[in-house]
């Protein structure tokens, strides 16, 4: 004892300093506690991973569209296999590089589905930085080398002060007191304390509810072409990491794109070179790749009523989309041919199909010149402006591409409809004219 | 690589952890290492400049000590038989007075080349232009090395130490380089003296190898001058640009102006006065004791006294390098006025090669001047003590106001744009809607830190020593305090993103 205390007195200016940074860190995390507003659903499935008992065999990982898109719980109980979706907002690859690495920590994973939505690709990680994506990830990661190497790596130097000392992040919340106001009700309230929230449902899986009301509606250009070099030098770095890594730990790793609305996909305008960049990413890397925004009609409806929005799928959708899922890679669509060779073959094939309209306001003359598109399969349709509007003036230039000249300070709701050459109304749009 | 920058914090550990762990023997050559490679972090061509300042400076060193020590073996051989001719002294001296001067004049032949060299071209031109006559048009494609002033003085210090016979030139190159380069002053100063850092840098070897105090002392200098340029400085900076970016642009008026420049007072003493003490406190974490160069400036009671608080190191090193060796005020009243007048028009160039520091320069030494003339008759009276408090208090709002009016053309970006501005300032006084540029909230942490910063001086200036009362506390005190002052760091200094990182502003002389 009397040599313990000695030891302790020659050690004293050292556990002083030791004592000195744990009162530092504790202080950081109350402030950060107070200051963020802890918005994220990664913090519930976080909180799973570490908290579930049962070993996690299969893994998704990727973006909103893994974690909306798939609902692990229809996996397990469809084969009994434990599957758990490890998607966050905006993952990127080194994102994903980190979480499997913290999955594979405690579980025996067997399989890897990872989601390649072309949104998150093609970005500087060094100079896209100070990235939520990048902390809702690693605020919620228990502390260990994986952590800091993903937070050292994530981003250029200038940003490790916010990157290590999260609670100097949300610093302008310190004179915010509507803000301040709403953490702390939201950290003291129960559903917070018990990780619960309506959305997220379990298994990492976010639900989504509601549909697109009244069509696809859109500003002409909204949906640019996807780059010709969609996948920068960093995400290549971090796909070859996740790769070499699965290969290392005996993981089969499988790409697959989730279903996106043909309305989006379709303007893109290029999204067969998307698809053959992806393949020739992995190619030489026996990973399988799997686009199911090529699946034939009689195994995914691609309508309307299942998606929540212009980029994901709905609750309704999910179900049905996770059941084929999983048919596909354990059951009985196993074998089978569910996929057209390329996106262009499928909306050839899809005939008879209205996606919906987009529209843009030019200036002509003294008046406001609305160029509309109709975007659709139909051979023998066309648009017509709803009776009951007052606008006489409207050119119809070719079946799907109309103008219509308003007041320049015109400001309202049009009403267009889509009408078969046997007059039946397919589609009723509003465009909101501001 | 700036103190406030993630590289330092990286970099300075690093260094100390291994000056820590390498034998005796060693740490001044890792220190060298140590500090050439902080150096070439903004331009490894730097270095050229300054290893070519260290070795001409060291070598004359040599040579004026090489002619010393054999005067001083013939005088106490011949003192035996006769004394020693004066043509032989004279020789001596002379060849001396070569080497020192040669020294002089290569290192501030770089200086002048690198920081003067376009403004003697533009100034060139500009008066061919009014004489009609074809201008050069020829300007030297350089980039100003970054702190070459500070090192070239310092360096220059040691030249005239060793002529004077203060200290005994340094045999051990190394050992001099580092006390040109040493890297916690290297770029903004202090402009340390070799009978100072000289022997500090010589006696490394016998330095305690860790004092938990000093170096929690030294930790803590570094915070508060940290606090002080984050927290203060860079945030009045964003007020001080507002308005003198945007002065036409926005018609600031009388109000702006003033307190923006008021703010500017701040901001450059918590700037330099921030790097200084950073500066020190990194010195004192490795053992090294670096001058104090600001002593409470803003609470002077006269502009004599203000230089001698502001920029103790420059002040006196113009005193003992430039004013004295002028004659001082030993050659009556007129020409130790020209030779104050001098000595500042050269503190203003030294600052930067513009008209507006210049005028800067001269501004203080009129102040001056006048001063003298109107106050050194005078006797001092004997006052009650509230009387005198209430003197010194209106002296020294006073002297803030002189201060503060050259400060403007200190801050602006040339003399005309300081003219202009006082032109508008005495044609505008009302207040004009446009905003400072920072919202309630920033201005009210400003306000505080500077109330903080202005009572801290203010207990200094009582001596009472602040780290030393704290160091007395009890341990729970003691730590709400660090942790006190990193945490306002952390949550109100001006960095990360949301803020460009700001260079000090002593960087550029």
């Amino acid at each position: 004892m009397i040599h313990f205390w000695h030891i302790l007195r020659k050690m004293k200016n050292i556990v002083k300093v030791v004592g000195f940074v744990i009162v530092f860190m504790i202080i950081n995390n109350i402030i950060s506690y107070i200051l963020n507003s802890d918005f994220s659903f990664s913090r519930y499935t976080l909180h799973e991973l570490y908290t579930t008992e049962d070993n996690i065999d299969v893994l998704l990982v990727g973006s909103c569209h893994s974690y909306y898109e798939v609902d692990p719980s229809i996996i397990n109980e469809k084969t009994n296999i434990k599957a758990f979706n490890l998607g966050t907002s905006e993952q990127r690859y080194d994102g994903t590089y980190a979480l499997i690495k913290e999955a594979n920590k405690n579980n025996n994973i067997k399989t890897i589905y990872l989601e390649m939505y072309f949104g998150v690709a093609g970005k500087n990680y060094k100079a896209d930085t100070y990235s939520e994506e990048t902390f809702i990830i690693s605020d919620y990661m228990k502390p260990s080398l994986n952590k800091y190497l993903y937070l050292i790596n994530s981003c250029s130097k200038e940003y490790y002060i916010s990157s290590f000392i999260p609670s100097s992040r949300y610093r302008k919340n310190l004179f915010d007191s509507k803000i301040l106001k709403e953490n702390l009700d939201l950290k003291f309230s129960k559903n917070y304390l018990n990780y619960k929230d309506d959305m997220y449902a379990g298994n990492g899986y976010v639900r989504l509810d509601g549909v697109v009301e009244g069509g696809y509606v859109s500003k002409a250009g909204k949906y640019k072409r996807i780059p010709q070099n969609a996948f920068s030098d960093d995400d290549i770095y971090y796909l070859n990491k996740i790769i070499k890594y699965c290969k290392e730990n005996q993981i089969e790793l499988v790409a697959y794109s989730s279903p996106m609305p043909d309305y989006n996909l379709i303007q893109r305008g290029n999204y067969d070179e998307y698809i053959s960049q992806v393949k020739s990413l992995f190619e030489n890397n026996d990973v399988e790749y799997y686009d199911f925004n090529l699946l034939k009609p009689e195994y995914f409806d691609f309508n309307i009523q299942y998606f929540a929005d212009d980029e994901h799928l709905n609750s309704s959708g999910t179900v049905i989309f996770t059941t084929l899922f999983s048919d596909f890679f354990y059951g009985k669509f196993k074998d089978k041919d569910i996929f057209y060779s390329s996106y262009k073959e499928k909306i050839e094939n899809d005939k008879n199909k209205q996606y919906g309209i987009s529209y843009e306001i030019v200036p002509y003359e003294n008046n406001k010149l609305i160029k509309l598109y109709n975007i659709t399969t139909y051979n023998d349709i066309k648009m017509v402006i709803g009776h009951n509007q007052n606008i006489d003036n409207i050119v119809q230039i070719e079946p799907n591409y109309m103008e219509i000249y308003v007041d320049y300070d015109y400001v309202g709701e049009i009403e267009v409809q889509c009408v078969t050459s046997n007059n039946s109304v397919i589609e009723n749009y509003i465009l909101e004219i501001e | 690589m700036l103190f406030n920058s993630i590289d330092f914090l990286i970099f300075f550990p690093l260094v100390v952890l291994i000056y820590f762990l390498v034998p005796r023997k060693w740490r001044y050559i890792w220190l060298l290492i140590s500090s050439y490679y902080f150096y070439m972090s903004w331009n490894p061509y730097y270095a050229i400049l300054i290893a070519i300042s260290t070795l001409i400076t060291w070598f004359c060193g040599i040579c004026v000590g090489q002619i010393q020590s054999k005067q001083n073996i013939s005088s106490k051989t011949i003192s035996e038989e006769s004394q020693p001719s004066n043509k032989s002294k004279s020789n001596a001296k002379q060849l001396k007075i070569l080497c020192v001067a040669s020294s002089f004049i290569i290192n501030l032949g770089i200086l002048a080349v690198f920081k003067y060299g376009n403004f003697v071209l533009d100034n060139i031109d500009a008066l061919l232009k009014t004489l009609h006559i074809t201008r050069i048009n020829y300007r030297f494609d350089l980039l100003l090395p970054v702190g070459i002033s500070f090192y070239t003085f310092q360096a220059l210090g040691y030249t005239m130490d060793v002529y004077r016979g203060t200290i005994k030139p340094e045999t051990n190159l190394l050992k001099y380089a580092l006390f040109v380069s040493f890297f916690p002053q290297l770029v903004a100063g202090p402009i340390e003296r070799s009978g100072n850092l000289l022997t500090q840098v010589q006696n490394v070897d016998k330095l305690k190898l860790w004092n938990y105090d000093r170096v929690r002392d030294g930790f803590f200098l570094m915070m508060w001058g940290l606090f002080q340029k984050l927290v203060i400085a860079d945030r009045v900076a964003i007020i001080v640009n507002q308005v003198y970016d945007h002065y036409q642009e926005y018609g600031y008026g009388l109000v702006q102006i003033a307190v923006a420049t008021v703010l500017f007072a701040f901001q450059i003493y918590c700037d330099f006065n921030g790097y200084s003490t950073i500066a020190r406190g990194a010195a004192k974490v490795m053992g090294f004791e670096l001058m104090n160069n600001f002593k409470q400036p803003y609470l002077a009671t006269g502009i004599k006294d203000f230089w001698r608080r502001w920029h103790i190191s420059l002040t006196t090193w113009f005193t003992d390098y430039l004013y004295i060796p002028l004659g001082g005020n030993r050659k009556g009243q007129l020409r130790k006025y020209i030779n104050i007048l001098i000595v500042f028009a050269v503190s203003g160039l030294w600052h930067g090669a513009s008209w507006n520091f210049v005028i800067w320069g001269l501004l203080h030494a009129i102040y001056q001047i006048v001063e003298n003339i109107a106050f050194s008759h005078k006797k001092k009276k004997k006052h009650s003590a509230v009387v005198s408090f209430v003197i010194s208090v209106l002296c020294g709002v006073v002297t803030f106001i002189f201060v503060d009016f050259a400060w403007l053309f200190f801050r602006a970006d040339n003399a005309s744009q300081a003219f202009k501005m006082i032109a508008q300032a005495l044609h505008i006084f009302s207040f004009n809607g446009y905003g400072w540029g920072m919202e309630t909230y920033e201005i009210m942490i400003a306000v505080v830190a500077i109330g903080i910063l202005l009572l801290v001086d203010i207990l200094h200036e009582k001596n009472i020593a602040l780290f030393e009362v704290i160091n007395r506390r009890n341990i729970v005190i003691r730590w709400i305090l660090y942790q006190g002052i990193i945490w306002t760091i952390i949550m109100l200094g001006v960095y990360g993103v949301e803020y460009d990182p700001s260079q000090f502003i002593y960087f550029q002389f």
